[in-house]
């Protein structure tokens, strides 16, 4: 290798690296700006009047699940007993091949209702029926039936078939804070010049902790090292990537596993995308984008409480399938909206958010490969100044 | 070539240093948020058991508890967020009682003290602690406030005047400058419901005859938790508004009415049936 091209390696590598150490250095400052101004707000919010309120926004929670018959009936009384006035739920059984649907029927004493068209704006897979409680105790709760179509279709379902004005996405197993949506809806409730678009909450590992009657008793450290690192992992997501990003309105991602959108805007960009594995992503990236389009003033934000816990994988063989999942999602998405890389018509989103995503989250994998690779070639050419790696190595290990 | 990897190790040496200062400081805050957390915890602990005791205790037992707590015009301060969490708890004549309590212990004099405050949360909370324990006195230099303060701040100023002056503060709001977030909105009508339940026909005409688009949804809002039928001409007049969020509400709120005439009706289905069309037409714009 040429002296010029080490001489460019060693520069790009270095500088990467910098980069992306600085702008996580920034991203945790704006964090804990964003965590500070939002317990300031949110002290001088009476919680205790937005339970009480009766003029408050419509929320239905859409759950899909599949094969989910161990734990569905919990999970079910569970979403039941979240505190909201004007609250609905709405579980997909997409196309589950357990007894999930005839417990539920049985549960709830669930009846088939008359099958009527959802919105136009999106498509989903092919409705069997919809069960509406005879029980008044659970005249919150519907239930639709459908052909397995994933995740994204079920979701899709549920908002088609919602009449709520704002929409609440999870997981049938998920367990949610009583009081989350109580949270979750704040922002809606206090926005003035700029429109909510998306709210993220803060999502907790809740592997060995535990969970009664679909609520979560005692939170606990797990036990395995492979979920420890994954729960620093989730806080540094949330409190310093997320909070960070929603305190300069940069933020592109609401989870998926729990995530309130405005049902009319969802809409408008027609839903989840089906063609990708990371439809939580695609559709704030597509929310952000009609907003910018239509150049109306939006938000997007996140609440940094832990309001939904969910397990997390415990061997090494479902970690890898999850990252592998998410990372694919992200590359497809990043590939359908290639269009706002440095594309000034989209404002902020096109010249830094965007860039940074495909450069940092994207890049990031790949440039630490070679990275590495590139470190066992200096090791083996024996041009590795070997205490000062030791050092460096020591002050960044986590 | 030297220069370069010079450069280098000067460029390892500033992160290592720097990531080593992020750990020190990371280490430090922790550390005092936690001892932080520890004393507010107890203090809502000890506040939650004294209140208690002096409700229902014997007179002469009556605050020798919090004597440690009020040692300056700050633990004052701390403990007054504390009293409010508890007030959100009680009954309205137990709440009487923690009113003329923080006028006791002193709570009212630093309250008042903070309403001066520069920083806008000290503000904010101090006005609304004001109105929560209310504190009458403080009005004055409520509305002496400025309204190019902190949206918080004018939110809680807006919250206060309803609940000192009910009715009559209506009309000053109606000129309100900046838009009234749904939240805001449920607090004016919370307070006019607890505060002043009987309404004063006279001012809310008033306030409805200044026509200004920030304060239009709170008097449908208001219009339809008093059940004033004589005013929902003024809603049916929102359903024209070229405003899409003002519609949304007039359109939310009509049809709740339990005594809705035929021609209501016809003018909710039309406003519907012409919102959609339109909504129609800009999405398949959009597409194309």
């Amino acid at each position: 290798m040429s002296s010029l091209t080490h001489h460019f390696l060693d520069s790009f590598f270095l500088g990467y690296g910098l980069a992306l150490f600085f702008s996580y250095a920034l991203l945790a400052v704006l964090g804990k700006i964003a965590i500070k101004n939002h317990y300031k707000k949110s002290t001088l919010v009476n919680k205790q009047a937005i339970k009480a309120g009766k003029d408050l926004p419509s929320v239905t929670l859409i759950a899909p699940a599949y094969n989910e018959g161990k734990t569905i009936i919990t999970n079910v009384y569970s979403l039941l007993s979240i505190q909201y006035a004007n609250y609905k739920l709405t579980i997909i059984n997409d196309g589950s091949e357990d007894d999930s649907l005839y417990q539920l029927i049985k549960e709830f004493d669930l009846e088939m209702t008359a099958l009527t068209p959802g919105a136009t704006e999106m498509s989903f897979g092919r409705i069997n029926n919809i069960y509406k409680s005879t029980n008044p105790k659970y005249f919150n709760l519907t239930v639709i039936d459908k052909v397995n179509g994933g995740r994204a279709d079920a979701l899709n379902a549920g908002i088609a078939y919602a009449t709520s004005d704002l929409i609440l996405c999870t997981d049938a197993d998920c367990v949610i804070e009583q009081d989350a949506l109580l949270k979750m809806v704040r922002p809606y409730l206090e926005a003035v010049d700029q429109e909510i678009i998306a709210c993220g909450g803060g999502i907790g590992i809740a592997n060995d902790s535990i969970i009664e009657n679909g609520t979560l008793k005692e939170l606990k450290t797990p036990k395995k090292l492979i979920t420890k690192i994954q729960v620093v992992e989730y806080m540094r997501a949330f409190l310093i990537g997320r909070m960070g990003w929603s305190q300069v309105n940069g933020l592109m991602l609401v989870s998926g596993a729990f995530g309130m959108y405005p049902r009319k805007r969802v809409l408008e960009v027609g839903g989840f995308n089906k063609d990708t594995v990371g439809e939580d992503l695609e559709l704030c990236i597509h929310l952000r984008k009609n907003m910018e389009e239509r150049k109306l003033p939006y938000k997007v934000v996140y609440i940094p409480d832990t309001l939904c816990w969910t397990e997390a994988p415990s061997n090494l063989k479902s970690y890898i399938s999850q990252r592998d999942r998410w990372a694919r999602g992200l590359l497809e998405t990043l590939k359908i909206h290639k269009d706002l890389m440095f594309n000034s018509k989209y404002g902020a989103m096109g010249k830094f958010i965007f860039p940074y995503w495909v450069i940092f989250e994207l890049g990031a994998p790949f440039v630490e490969l070679l990275g590495v690779l590139y470190i066992f070639y200096y090791s083996i050419s024996d041009a590795i100044n070997w205490p000062l790696y030791c050092i460096l190595l020591c002050s960044t290990l986590k | 070539m030297r220069l370069t990897t010079e450069l280098i190790f000067i460029g390892c040496l500033v992160l290592i240093v720097a990531i080593l200062l992020l750990w020190v400081v990371l280490a430090v805050t922790v550390w005092i948020n936690k001892i932080k957390e520890s004393k507010l915890n107890q203090l809502e602990k000890q506040v939650t058991i004294g209140l208690a005791r002096s409700f229902k205790g014997p007179k002469k037992n009556k605050n020798f508890w919090l004597s440690n707590y009020f040692s300056s015009n700050e633990a004052l301060w701390q403990f007054s967020s504390v009293l409010l969490k508890v007030l959100g708890l009680l009954h309205k004549a137990k709440a009487k009682a923690v009113h003329s309590f923080s006028y006791r212990i002193g709570l009212s004099n630093v309250i008042e003290k903070k309403l001066a405050s520069s920083d806008w949360y000290t503000k904010a909370m101090a006005i609304q602690l004001s109105h929560e324990l209310g504190l009458f006195q403080n009005l004055e230099k409520i509305n002496a406030i400025a309204n190019t303060s902190h949206s918080h701040v004018i939110r809680e100023k807006q919250i206060a005047q309803v609940s000192f002056l009910g009715w009559k503060s209506l009309e000053i709001i109606a000129n309100s400058e900046k838009p009234i977030s749904h939240w805001q909105q449920l607090c004016i009508i919370q307070k006019l419901h607890k505060n002043h339940p009987v309404v004063q026909k006279k001012y809310f005409e008033k306030a409805l005859l200044i026509n200004n688009r920030n304060t239009t949804e709170l008097f449908i809002r208001i219009i339809r938790s008093f059940e004033l039928n004589e005013y929902k001409y003024f809603i049916e007049n929102q359903l024209q508004s070229a405003n899409r969020k003002t519609k949304d509400c007039a359109l939310n709120v009509l049809p709740s009415f339990e005594s809705n005439s035929f021609e209501t009706w016809l003018n909710v289905c039309q406003a519907n049936k012409s919102y959609s069309t339109k909504h129609e037409s800009k999405t398949l714009s959009l597409q194309q």
